[in-house]
């Protein structure tokens, strides 16, 4: 069973402790001889932080991985019911670069937020993620992130046991401890332009509405879930997103970053040292899917990439290496490490080129670490590069909005 | 629960037995009877017609003009392949939620006996995966971002890509032609 967000944890859990026995249990009592001998050693993995969480300015908040998982990145988050002190802080937050809006699930939510209603009707949104949907009612909430200002928002209360229209196919987000999704990035817009459904007791129409809502932090339009950062009364026009650096054979818990709110409008959140690939609709990548221009091993030519802290591995190409097995979503490279190269150019002429390193997910599944710059799997066609999480470790990168007659760019 | 989507096909009602002490005459009954029986074979076509099978498009149905309606594409090409197999590609051009136009894509290819076998599609977001995989699609599925994987005895699933690119692929692997190459059949324009 391959180590997703989140396939049956269970099943994964027995699967990695025979693979554990059966293939590792020589190892380690070798291991352990050697350090017998050695007078002891280091930690596992390496990378991970080991002096606790960093500290932070009012505009950053602390990034720390999920424990027990890979490469899944998250945050706090306080929402409190509009205009009042009854709060609640949520932990576990996946932070979302590949995303718009915040996204709560229902089973975890114990305040009672407004619901967002159109002419009597609660309203409803599927978002639509490229791997499956969320369905859930749209709320509205004051949030906060950090130290910034607390801000109006519409949230998605996110509930999967609910009945959707047929086009959703929404799965849970509490999966493997997540408890929402905090997406502060692509495609660079405030709303989420989600789709929307007003649904009276009676049930969710099959096609979508036109909303005209009341109780909206949006006012009469557009009511859409929105993300909190473009609210913010300054600090507002983008985020940098810096993750520890990890070695090539993982990083143990904790492992932290940081995210940064604003672009050059402090002294911490400064462009200096990166490079901007903008996105522009002058190209074909930008103008059909707002990515940048990707050029990469095993991929077709024309190809298009895009920056997803969201997404826990590195996808690309449909057979660049060998699968870890049958109905396995993982690359094992034989021999691994494997090395692709990948080449990102922005709409403005900017290009960079990485050689990267990619580990069998064999010899991932066998250690307790959480960080993994290496870590990666196919992609439904060979014209898209997602550069999830393994792509942040040891850099930071910035999400430029559209905003204020920006041009919207990743920048790293 | 609030959200409770009305089945499309509702069960018939029963019929009410006649009340005591009024029974109607032999003709009438036989007349009455013929009518109930035409009522319930109406009932039954309709219901075949109906039925989320027969309406369902994608893996193990024929494809049809009917299909692509459903599905809101307008433009269809179809072509021959050695096997036999016949591909549709499904084409029609939309607007993206950043204003932009795009061309949206999606691909069935069809086996010997007509059923369709392997689809794939390049859209905005992805489309009605239960229209197109039917009841072989879980009703709930674990959230997960990157690219999803699923393997089931007659569905293999793997859908990613962004918010607003959805890329992904399906086939039924009880149905698969041998000797075909599945990347290359699916691959679209």
């Amino acid at each position: 069973m391959t180590k997703r967000l989140l396939a049956d944890e269970t099943e994964r859990q027995l699967f990695g402790l025979f693979r554990l026995y059966r293939r590792v249990l020589p190892g380690v009592l070798g291991l352990l001889l050697i350090l017998s001998g050695c007078g002891g050693g280091g930690g596992g993995g390496g990378g991970g932080s080991s002096s606790g969480p960093p500290a932070v300015y009012a505009n950053q908040v602390v990034v720390s991985l999920l424990s027990g998982e890979w490469n899944i990145p998250t945050v706090s988050v306080t929402l409190c019911v509009p205009g009042s002190s009854t709060c609640q802080t949520i932990d576990n937050i996946l932070l979302d670069t590949g995303s718009v809006g915040l996204r709560i699930s229902h089973s975890v939510l114990t305040i009672p937020l407004p619901a967002v209603t159109d002419r009597g009707s609660d309203v409803y949104e599927c978002y639509k993620f490229g791997s499956g949907d969320t369905f859930g009612s749209v709320s509205s909430a004051d949030v906060t992130l950090g130290s910034e200002p607390a801000v109006a928002v519409d949230v998605q209360i996110s509930n999967h046991t609910l009945s959707s229209p047929s086009s959703c196919s929404p799965s849970t987000i509490t999966t493997a401890g997540v408890n929402g999704i905090l997406g502060v990035g692509y495609p660079f817009a405030q709303y989420d332009a989600g789709t929307y459904y007003t649904c009276p007791s009676s049930g969710c129409p099959s096609t979508t509405s036109s909303l005209s809502c009341s109780n909206s932090t949006n006012g009469s339009f557009p009511c859409q879930v929105a993300n909190p950062v473009f609210s913010f009364p300054s600090d507002n026009n983008g985020v940098l997103l810096a993750m520890d650096s990890v070695s090539a054979s993982g990083a143990a818990s904790p492992v932290y970053g940081v995210l940064t709110f604003g672009i050059g409008t402090q002294s911490d959140n400064s462009l200096s040292g990166l490079t901007t690939y903008t996105v522009s609709s002058s190209n074909t990548c930008g103008s059909s899917y707002s990515y940048i221009d990707a050029s990469f091993t095993g991929g077709a030519s024309g190809s298009c990439g895009f920056l997803d802290s969201g997404s826990n591995g590195l996808f690309f190409g449909t057979g660049a290496f060998p699968l870890c097995g049958s109905g396995n979503s993982w690359y094992c490279p034989s021999p691994s490490p494997g090395t692709i190269s990948l080449t990102l150019t922005g709409a403005n002429g900017n290009q960079r080129s990485f050689s990267l390193s990619i580990l069998s997910e064999n010899t991932i599944s066998m250690s307790n670490d959480i960080g993994w710059n290496d870590l990666a799997g196919p992609y439904s066609s060979n014209r898209t590069f997602d550069a999830g999480l393994p792509f942040f470790f040891g850099r930071t990168v910035a999400v430029g909005y559209q905003t204020g007659g920006q041009t919207p760019f990743w920048a790293f | 629960m609030k959200t409770v989507i009305p089945s499309a096909l509702e069960k018939p009602q029963g019929h009410r037995p006649f009340p005591p002490g009024r029974r109607p005459s032999l003709l009438a009954r036989h007349l009455l009877r013929s009518l109930v029986w035409t009522g319930w074979a109406l009932i039954l076509l309709l219901g075949l017609l109906g039925s989320p099978e027969s309406a369902r498009a994608g893996l193990g149905t024929a494809f049809s003009a009917q299909e692509a309606v459903h599905l809101g594409y307008s433009r269809v090409v179809t072509a021959t392949l050695p096997g036999p197999l016949t591909a549709y590609t499904l084409s029609r051009t939309a607007t993206n939620p950043l204003g932009h136009a795009v061309t949206e894509r999606i691909r069935e290819v069809a086996g010997p006996d007509g059923r369709i076998f392997a689809l794939s599609w390049s859209t905005i977001h992805h489309p009605d995966l239960n229209l197109l995989l039917g009841k072989r699609l879980p009703s709930s599925l674990p959230f997960i971002r990157g690219e999803r994987t699923l393997s089931l005895p007659t569905l293999e699933l793997r859908m990613g890509g962004s918010v607003l690119h959805s890329e992904g692929m399906a086939w039924d692997p009880r149905r698969l032609p041998p000797g075909i190459n599945l990347q290359e059949l699916l691959t679209l324009p």
